[in-house]
C-alpha cells in the first residue's frame, strides 16, 4: 500500500465511526486548545515586555544595591556585637550604599562611572490647585523614555525639569498633554526635622505609560539631588549619604563572560549588580512561572486525551480484527499495518489540533479586545494572546507526535495479529 | 507439468509438552500447475491447517513448502507477504468483504495493498467484476448483496492480481445448492480458461467429485488420494 492510500484509508476508517472519532478529537481539541492558549498568553506577555524594553537603551547600565543579606530573618541565633561592622542603615531588608561603596565600585575594572540614585519622597505635587500624592524618580542618563508630548528631561541641565505620567495631566489642571509642557509644578517635601519645603520644576514632557516607570514622575538629577540634599540637611553625614540604588555604567565593549565576571566580582565585594535585562528577567521569570504552571494543566488534559487515543484505537483494532486479518492474508506487511494505525492516530491529533488552532484564532482576538477594555486597560499595546505561526505549528507537530506514541500499543497489536486467528469463523 | 506446490514431510504441532497437539503428522504432497485439487476431511482432521501452510499463512513446525520450486519456509516475511499478494487468491466461506465499502473497493484491495495506482486498479477491478458478471454492482455497498453475489465479488477479488493459485475454503458452504453450483461453475471455468490452479478445502463430496484430484485427510495424515 502506498502512503497516499494509507492516509486516505486511515482517514476513511476514522470517518466510518463518526461518533467515536468526534469524541476522541474533542479530547485532543481540549488539550491542544489549552496548550495553545497557554503558549499564547506566555508569548503575548513576553512580547509585551520586550516591546516595553525595546528602545529604552541603557545597554551599559548596571543597577547596584547592597547584596541582600543571606541571613534567615526567622533565625533565632543571637549574634555578638562587632564594632568594626558597618552601621546598619537599611531600607527595610536592604542595606544602604554609602559614598565609600560608590568609590570602591568606581575603581572596579570595566566600570566607567557611577552615580547614586537619590531617594526622595515628595509629600504631594500641585500646579496651584489640588494636591496629589506622588512618587518621584530620578531620570537616568542614557535611558530612553517614550513621550506623549514634549521631551525627556535634560540630565545635564541645572534647571529643574520633570516629566509627568499621563494620569496626572487632567488632575493638575492641564487641558491635554501638549498644554502641560512648559508649565510649572510644585513638589512639597519634608526635611529631617519635619519641616516642609517646596520646590518648583518645569514640566518638559508627558511620558508614555510603560512597565518601567509605572506611575512615577521623572525628574532630572539636578532637581532630585537638590531635593534630596535639602530634605536630608542637618543629618550627620553617615546618615545623610545613603542610597538604595546606584546607577553605574560599564564598558559595553566587554564580552558577556566578562560582564558576568564583573557581576560576580561585585557580588564578592558585597553588591548586587543587575543590567536592565536582568531586572526584566525577573518579570519574565514570573511570566514563565505562570505559563509553565498553566502548561502543566494543558499537559494533564493532553495526557487524558492520549489515553482516549489509545482506547479508541484499541477498540478499532478489536472491531476491525477481521479486516486486518484479511489485509494480512492478502499480503499487507506488518510494517504497513502498523503504519496504517499510526497514521489514524496522527490524523486524530492533526484534526484535533487543527480545530484547536482555528478556535484559538477565533477566540484569541475576542479575548484580547475584551481584556484590553477591562482588566488590562492600563497596559497599552498588550496583546494578551498571541499565536505566532511557528509556535502553533510546533504545538500541532507535538500533538501529532504524542498521538503517534499513543498509537504504538494498538498499532503493534494490530500488526502482530495472526490472520488465521482473525479469520477464524466462530 | 512441474510441481507448483510441493510439501516435504510437513509436521505442525500446537502447544508444548503434555498439552502438545500434532495437527499434521509428516505430510508430503505435490500439486501441479493447472490442477484442481480438493482437500477433503472432517473438521479437526487437519485440512485447514494444511491449507494455512500451503497458503503460507502459517509456518510448519518441521518440513517445508515450496512454491514454484522455491522453498517458501526460508523466505523473509516480507517476501512471503509479496508472494501471497502476487501469486495467491483467496475465496472464503464467510466472504470477508468490508460491509461498508463499495463492491469495487472490496475487489481492488489486493492491488491497493500491492501499491497499484488508483486508475489502474479501478480499471482492473471493473474487468474482474465483468468476468464474474457483477460489473453493474460495482458502486453498491457490499452489505447490499446476496450470498451468491458476495461470493462472486470474493472471487473477483481473488482474481484481480491474476494469481497462479486460488485457495477456496468451503466456497459454497454458506450458499444454497443452486447458487453454490453456479459459483463452482465459475471457479472451474477459471481453471479451464485461465489455467489457474485451484485448491478447494471442503467436506462437500459433490464439489470434491468435480476436482481432478481429491486428497482425503484424516488425523493429520493423508488417508487416501483419488484421481
Amino acid at each position: 500500500m502506498n502512503y497516499r492510500d494509507i492516509i486516505l484509508t486511515a482517514n476513511g476508517n476514522l470517518r466510518k465511526s463518526k461518533l467515536r472519532t468526534f469524541l476522541t478529537i474533542s479530547a485532543i481539541f481540549i488539550g491542544a486548545f489549552t496548550l495553545m492558549m497557554t503558549s499564547g498568553v506566555g508569548y503575548g506577555l513576553r512580547s509585551y515586555v520586550d516591546q516595553q524594553v525595546a528602545g529604552v537603551g541603557a545597554e551599559d547600565a548596571l543597577f547596584i544595591t547592597m547584596a541582600r543579606s543571606q541571613e534567615n530573618p526567622l533565625s533565632s541565633d543571637v549574634k555578638e556585637y562587632d564594632p568594626n561592622k558597618k552601621a546598619d542603615l537599611s531600607f527595610g531588608q536592604l542595606q544602604a550604599l554609602q559614598p565609600m561603596d560608590l568609590n570602591r565600585i568606581k575603581e572596579t575594572e570595566h566600570i566607567k562611572s557611577i552615580q547614586p540614585m537619590y531617594s526622595v519622597e515628595p509629600l504631594y505635587i500641585t500646579a496651584g490647585q489640588k494636591k496629589y500624592v506622588t512618587t518621584l524618580s530620578q531620570a537616568l542618563d542614557g535611558i530612553n523614555q517614550a513621550m506623549l508630548s514634549g521631551r525627556m528631561v535634560n540630565e545635564k541641565a541645572r534647571e529643574y525639569e520633570v516629566t509627568l505620567p499621563p494620569s496626572y495631566v487632567n488632575g493638575l489642571g492641564f487641558a491635554n498633554e501638549q498644554d502641560a509642557v512648559g508649565k510649572k509644578v510644585t513638589f512639597a517635601f519634608k526635611n529631617a526635622t519635619g519641616e516642609q519645603f517646596a520646590k518648583d520644576a518645569t514640566v518638559v514632557g508627558v511620558q508614555q505609560k510603560s512597565l518601567l516607570n509605572a506611575n512615577a514622575m521623572s525628574g532630572n538629577t539636578a532637581f532630585v539631588e537638590d531635593a534630596f540634599n535639602k530634605s536630608t540637611a542637618g543629618l550627620p553625614t553617615f546618615q545623610k549619604d545613603r542610597y538604595l540604588y546606584a546607577h553605574a555604567k560599564f564598558d559595553t565593549s566587554i564580552s558577556d563572560v566578562q560582564l558576568k565576571d564583573l557581576k560576580t566580582k561585585l557580588k564578592t565585594m558585597g553588591y548586587d549588580a543587575q543590567t536592565l535585562d536582568d531586572q526584566l528577567g525577573l518579570i519574565k521569570n514570573v511570566i514563565n512561572g505562570i505559563t509553565s504552571f498553566l502548561t502543566i494543566f494543558a499537559g494533564i488534559a493532553l495526557l487524558a486525551a492520549t489515553f482516549g487515543i489509545v482506547n479508541t484505537l484499541l477498540m478499532a483494532v478489536q472491531e476491525r480484527t477481521r479486516e486486518i486479518g484479511l489485509m494480512k492474508a492478502l499480503g499487507m506487511s506488518r510494517h504497513k499495518i502498523f503504519t496504517l494505525f499510526s497514521i489514524e492516530a496522527i490524523l486524530l491529533g492533526f484534526w484535533g489540533s487543527l480545530a484547536a488552532l482555528i478556535a484559538a484564532n477565533i477566540i484569541g482576538p475576542i479575548a484580547n479586545s475584551a481584556a484590553s477594555k477591562t482588566i488590562f486597560k492600563d497596559f497599552d499595546g498588550l496583546h494578551l494572546l498571541s499565536f505566532p505561526a511557528v509556535q502553533m505549528i510546533m504545538i500541532m507537530l507535538l500533538i501529532m507526535a504524542i498521538s503517534f506514541i499513543a498509537a504504538t500499543l494498538p498499532a503493534r497489536r494490530a500488526s502482530r495479529l495472526d490472520p488465521i486467528e482473525a479469520l477464524r469463523y466462530e | 507439468m512441474s510441481a507448483l506446490i510441493e510439501t516435504n514431510n510437513l509436521i505442525k504441532t500446537y502447544g508444548k509438552g503434555e498439552a502438545a497437539f500434532t495437527a499434521l503428522k509428516g505430510l508430503s504432497l505435490e500439486i501441479k500447475e493447472g490442477e484442481t485439487v480438493a482437500i477433503v476431511g472432517k473438521s479437526g482432521s487437519g485440512k485447514s491447517t494444511l491449507m494455512h501452510l500451503l497458503a503460507l499463512l502459517d509456518t510448519p513446525t518441521t518440513g517445508s513448502v515450496s512454491i514454484d520450486g522455491k522453498n517458501a519456509t526460508s523466505l523473509k516475511r516480507r517476501q512471503v507477504d509479496q508472494l501471497r499478494n502476487n501469486v495467491f487468491g483467496f475465496v472464503f466461506q464467510q466472504f470477508f468483504l468490508n460491509a461498508n465499502d463499495t463492491v469495487l473497493n472490496n475487489v481492488i484491495l489486493p492491488l491497493k495493498i500491492a501499491g497499484v495506482g488508483v486508475r489502474e486498479r479501478n480499471k482492473r477491478g471493473l474487468e474482474v467484476l465483468r468476468a464474474v458478471d457483477m460489473e453493474d454492482k460495482a458502486k453498491n455497498k457490499a452489505s447490499d448483496l446476496s450470498g451468491g453475489q458476495k461470493q462472486r465479488v470474493c472471487i473477483a477479488r481473488a482474481l484481480i492480481n491474476e494469481p497462479k493459485i486460488i485457495f477456496a475454503d468451503e466456497p459454497t458452504g454458506n450458499l444454497d445448492s443452486n447458487t453454490g453450483g453456479k459459483i463452482e461453475d465459475l471457479l472451474f471455468n477459471l481453471n479451464r480458461e485461465k489455467g489457474i490452479t485451484i485448491i478447494f478445502v471442503t467436506h462437500d463430496d459433490e464439489l470434491a467429485a468435480r476436482c481432478q484430484r481429491r486428497i482425503y485427510i484424516k488425523d493429520g495424515e493423508i488417508e487416501k488420494e483419488n484421481k
